[in-house]
């Protein structure tokens, strides 16, 4: 197992349209794409540079753990997100190590790592197999 | 222009501790460790692909990274944009009304660096270095 990339960079803001104009206009940053991902219940903005991307997300409602983490902390940095080149491989060696890690949900190649192992950081692992910076 | 994500930050209370979790455990490769006195910081660099992870830890208290220890605890710090002129990079930004903390590049652990304020993206501490 290896991890290949630090894969992109998570944002939370309060409002989605607002921040995506500040992140283009300071670091001159192109928008691949945005719009809503009903299924992880946020917005999300997707800003390549290099071989990463920085993500701006904002919460769909009032609830999930985006909208608490605005209430408690106000924006910021939220999460990292490292490429892997083999999920299943890492998630077995981590687990060796004495980490918990949860596998991903049915239809996903993605998975977390709690803060509490991480030194306050919620670290993301996602599987890249050679595609495109595709969340 | 900004060629890439040079690195993010994440402050630690030890880094020691820490590099059980991001060496050992993840098996990224330390490629600085190392005491920058003026700063009051420990840093410890680890390759991840084409960006790295920076552990920080204060080694003094009245440092700006020990305040946020204090009082966030540990977690990401900021995030570090490579750039092949921090000077014209930071003037450009400076000329563009966006609020900076240094108004000077300055020498730090990943080349001559700079700090925008975070008011300026949506809270989120942003370095340019040029290694």
């Amino acid at each position: 197992m290896a991890i290949t990339n630090l894969d992109h960079v998570v944002v939370a803001v309060n409002d989605l349209d607002a921040a995506t104009k500040i992140w283009q206009a300071n670091f001159n940053l192109p928008l691949e794409r945005s719009g809503a991902n009903e299924a992880l219940g946020i917005n999300q903005a997707i800003l390549p540079i290099g071989s990463a991307f920085i993500e701006l997300i904002s919460p769909l409602g009032d609830a999930g753990p985006v909208a608490d983490a605005l209430k408690n902390k106000g924006e910021g940095l939220y999460l990292i997100s490292l490429a892997v080149d083999d999920l299943d491989a890492t998630l077995a060696d981590l687990r060796e190590k004495g980490l918990r890690v949860n596998d991903p949900p049915a239809g996903s190649r993605t998975t977390f790592i709690s803060p509490r192992a991480a030194n306050g950081v919620l670290v993301q692992l996602t599987e890249r197999k050679g595609e495109g910076s595709n969340v | 222009m900004l060629k890439k994500i040079h690195h993010v930050a994440v402050v630690v209370r030890d880094a020691d501790q820490a590099l059980g979790f991001y060496r050992d455990a993840l098996g990224l490769h330390v490629t600085a460790d190392s005491v920058i006195e003026d700063q009051g910081v420990r840093g410890v660099l680890l390759e991840c692909g084409e960006g790295e992870i920076e552990l920080i830890q204060p080694v003094r208290d009245e440092t700006g990274v020990a305040r946020f220890l204090e009082t966030k605890g540990e977690g990401l710090h900021h995030v570090c944009f490579q750039t092949d002129d921090v000077a014209k990079e930071l003037e450009d930004t400076k000329a563009r009304g966006i609020r900076v903390i240094d108004q000077a590049p300055r020498k730090g652990l990943a080349g001559m660096i700079c700090f925008l304020h975070p008011a300026a993206s949506t809270g989120v501490l942003v370095e340019y270095a040029q290694p």
